[in-house]
């Protein structure tokens, strides 16, 4: 049975021998297989990738691939990560090794740029949720259209009462639309300022109390990061509004 | 896609796609009872009649995702389908993204 | 604002870049990972809570938590009108709930005491229906089109001295229906023989024996079948006895 590899992540690098130690998931040993001055941290495993229905071991993986890289991060300056599960195969009469320094040699003049590009960044992630129940609130205040409505509902009787309910509801939908494209192109224009490069995320339904209006992920200078908190503090203190600031990530988003 | 079936599960589907979907078709006719409402063709009595049946109706669902133990699993199935009218207007607004997915999907 | 790195706080946050991020490479050297997304996705959807479940197929792990959130918050009291009162019958069954559209038969437990008769649910702690049994009119056995093609099923109709029809079914109506009877009996107590059912919508279709075409029960029971001209064994009988009464007359 060929051997493969488990890929963590490219770095720049052409010292000989280089070996993290035994850091890898299931305790295997991680080391750097060279390629002129790039070197792949990898394992060596079984060719298949890893599965288990059990969620606390393959939560551990999962971390255990997450530290490889902070740590071949921390050594050797940037990196490229990849993602979880990426395992270089062998073939008949390829070995694996062969297999990946062929795509290493391939590839080289883009991995080259990309680390050039990366060098000293790093990425961070940044979500601003707000309360939908204090925006509503504020849209019916300032809205006079939606407030009247709400004063007129109070006389109504029952079915009347509620078929404007409805018609209230539809339109404090449509004013929290407008005002949450609003506030995500604000928002998101604040934040460009401050950071080099910049993903538009998926936004997330799950909080019933939070609504996730913008979700991003920022590549920027380690040390430039005090300047994004201070923006995201503005925002943070906003009435209605609450911002998660994570990080600092290997660019996994921006490679 | 091994899932896991037994009545429960079952029921829990089921019910929670067909409640879903009622829910759905009813602010739908929510959304048509205001057009009316506001068009000035129905009487305020009309209109009376009409609020009322829609919120008995209303109160219906919430009844039945009470006594059925479904509301959560309603919320899932809405959720869900919201996100996958998200993704298709997603890739329709954002072609590239499309292409770039089957292209690393190798097709 | 400082940026967290605490794993606990931002788990997800690193499931979202080592799943679905990274480097790619030419899929003809990787080993093919198909299958993992479902793995990683199930982990994403526990921590998160409450992602689309249904989309991902974790609709048991859903279940669970619904249902031990039910068993926990759901108390379990009985109304001061059963505690402490001799329980005659205890027997699961439902009621038939109307309101303006909305018509629904209501399952729970009857409980029959000395004196009343009680629907209770305990899930919702609510008292569905209660009669003290003094009030009771009259108690009429009938037989109702069930849900299931082609089965019967046996509702009482309790009439109350309101003239208020209630309609109610259970594991064992007969048992229940004697039950009401033998302790209204004892008390001296009586019920009208051969009531009239005040008129109510009967939804029920059936079909004609005949030709097979669908009418309400109520017209094809009384008058046939206005489709081919079918009567019932039933009104068969009574034409007879008019037409005889009416030859004796005219004889």
């Amino acid at each position: 049975m060929a051997e493969a590899r488990y890929l963590y992540c490219i770095v720049e690098g052409s010292e000989e021998d280089i070996t993290l130690g035994n850091i890898g998931i299931e305790g295997s040993r991680v080391y750097a297989i060279p390629y002129q001055d790039l070197c792949a941290v990898v394992h060596n495993c079984s060719p298949e990738p890893y599965k288990s229905e059990d969620q606390e071991k393959f939560k551990l993986w999962l971390t255990t691939h997450a530290k490889v890289v902070e740590v071949a991060w921390e050594r050797f300056g940037t990196v490229l990560p990849l993602g979880f599960d990426t395992i270089i195969k062998g073939e008949e009469g390829i070995a694996p090794d062969e297999n990946l320094k062929k795509w290493l040699k391939g590839d080289y003049e883009n991995l080259r740029q990309k680390l050039a590009k990366l060098k000293d960044r790093a990425e961070f992630g940044v979500q601003v949720f707000w309360d939908p129940k204090i925006i509503s609130e504020w849209v019916i205040e300032t809205s006079p259209e939606i407030k009247k409505l709400s004063e007129e509902i109070k006389s109504k009787s029952k079915g009347l009462a509620y078929m404007y309910k409805q018609k209230l509801e539809n339109l404090l939908k449509k004013e929290l639309e407008k005002e949450a494209d609003r506030y995500f192109k604000v928002f998101y224009e604040q934040i460009k300022r401050c950071v080099d490069q910049i993903k538009v995320e998926k936004t997330k339904k799950n909080e019933e109390d939070k609504q996730m209006l913008l979700n991003l992920s920022c590549l920027l200078f380690k040390g430039k990061s005090k300047i994004l908190g201070e923006e995201l503090e503005k925002i943070n203190h906003l009435k209605g509004f609450f911002v998660r600031f994570t990080g600092p990530w290997p660019p996994y988003s921006f490679v | 896609m091994p899932i896991d079936i037994d009545t429960d599960n079952l029921k829990h589907g089921v019910l929670g796609l067909v409640i879903a979907l009622v829910e759905i078709i009813k602010d739908a006719l929510n959304l048509q009872a205001i057009k009316r409402m506001e068009g000035g063709t129905l009487s305020e009595e009309e209109v009376e009649r009409l609020g009322e049946a829609l919120m008995d109706l209303d109160l219906a669902i919430e009844e039945i995702k009470k006594e059925q133990g479904v509301t959560e699993s309603v919320k899932s199935v809405r959720d869900g389908l919201d996100s996958i009218v998200d993704e298709v207007l997603d890739k329709m607004i954002n072609p590239e993204r499309w292409r770039k997915e089957s292209e690393e999907k190798g097709i | 604002m400082e940026p967290s790195r605490d794993i606990h706080a931002t788990l997800v946050d690193l499931l979202d870049r080592i799943l679905d991020k990274g480097l790619i490479i030419n899929a003809d050297i990787i080993i093919s990972v198909a299958g993992i997304p479902l793995i990683g996705v199930n982990l994403r959807a526990a921590l998160a809570g409450m992602e689309t479940m249904l989309k991902y197929g974790v609709m048991q792990a859903w279940d669970e938590k619904t249902r031990a959130w039910e068993r926990e918050h759901w108390k379990k009291t009985i109304p001061s009108l059963i505690e402490g009162k001799e329980i005659i019958l205890k027997m699961y069954g439902s009621y038939y709930y109307s309101k303006g559209i909305y018509n629904t038969w209501r399952p729970g437990y009857f409980y029959l005491t000395n004196k009343r008769l009680i629907l209770y649910r305990q899930d919702f702690e609510e008292i569905t229906f209660q009669i003290p049994l003094e009030e009771i009119k009259a108690l009429v056995m009938r037989e109702e089109a069930h849900l299931v093609k082609g089965k019967k099923k046996q509702v009482l109709y309790l009439i109350d001295k309101q003239d208020q029809v209630h309609r109610l079914n259970a594991v064992e109506i007969n048992q229940l229906k004697d039950a009401i009877e033998q302790n209204l009996e004892t008390r001296g107590l009586s019920l009208e023989e051969s009531p009239v059912l005040p008129e109510f919508e009967s939804e029920e279709t059936e079909t004609c024996p005949q030709c097979g075409k669908p009418a309400p029960a109520k017209e094809l029971l009384e008058e046939g079948c206005s489709s081919c001209g079918w009567v019932s064994a039933k009104i068969k009988q009574r034409t007879e006895n008019r037409e005889q009464k009416t030859e004796e007359i005219t004889a």
